[in-house]
């Protein structure tokens, strides 16, 4: 990986835990305030979260992949 | 005739191996998780005592989260020959990790008292949480012994499972608790 990669791959990183900590501070707000649908925001929610770290973090797509990318 | 249909085909990588192995491992380990989730649904519907600490929850769960970064960087420093911070990156998850760990110690000895283990929400709470925390553990341990290794210069660019591995582990023990942090404290 050359240096530009890993900076923009740095950058993707925080970019994507910044998503999910708004995320985490959202579902803490909705199960405070909102009384209607709650389990449902929250699976949502949740849903999201797991494919941002299934995607961006595991690289779920790499598994088809022979080499390092 | 020599030359058989197995031959003309390229075999697959090694790496392509792992990754496909720890992902069928992932997916395994999945279904533990689902059944208990499942379980929390059935015995207890979406019941959350009063006494369930929100503040210690979310405090974890930030952690956990923080560390999952840490360990993404880990490996993307492993992926761009940069062993130094891959291993300072290790070390943080590491340390992230035992936050946690310590952060779910307090909330048992809290619960311990509000919910005990013999309660229906107990069996539960206990449950899922030590069975997550176990792999919480198992998880740090992983990292340690690739920590290890990256000091010793065992890695390179080209040849880094180990903390891809490693990372892949701990990212799926954030996911975990990603559905078990909503289920057991947002949920009511």
């Amino acid at each position: 990986m050359s240096s530009n990669d890993f900076e923009a791959a740095r950058g993707r990183g925080v970019t994507v835990l910044i998503v999910l900590a708004v995320a985490t501070i959202v579902e803490f707000i909705i199960a405070a305030a909102v009384s209607f649908a709650v389990p449902a925001w929250l699976l949502i929610i949740a849903v999201a979260k797991a494919w941002l770290i299934v995607v961006y973090f595991m690289h779920v797509a790499q598994v088809k992949k022979s080499d390092h990318d | 005739m020599t030359d058989t249909i197995i031959d003309r085909q390229e075999k697959p990588s090694r790496l392509y191996i792992n990754r496909f192995g720890l992902w069928l491992f992932i997916l395994s380990e999945s279904m533990i998780f689902l059944a208990l989730l499942a379980s929390r649904l059935v015995l207890q519907g979406y019941d959350v005592p009063e006494e369930a600490n929100q503040f210690i929850a979310l405090a974890i769960t930030s952690v956990l989260l923080a560390s999952s970064g840490t360990a993404y960087l880990a490996e993307a420093s492993a992926a761009a020959g940069r062993s130094e911070e891959s291993r300072r990156w290790l070390g943080w998850t590491i340390l992230l990790g035992l936050v946690f760990l310590v952060g779910v110690g307090f909330e048992w000895r809290e619960a311990f008292h509000a919910f005990r283990p013999e309660t229906g929400f107990g069996t539960i709470f206990f449950t899922m949480t030590g069975m997550h925390a176990f792999h919480v553990v198992t998880g740090m341990i992983f990292l340690g012994v690739v920590w290890r290794r990256t000091k010793a210069g065992d890695y390179s660019p080209d040849s880094y499972w180990p903390v891809e591995g490693a990372a892949k582990y701990w990212h799926f023990v954030d996911v975990v608790w990603v559905f078990f942090y909503p289920a057991l404290y947002l949920i009511s």
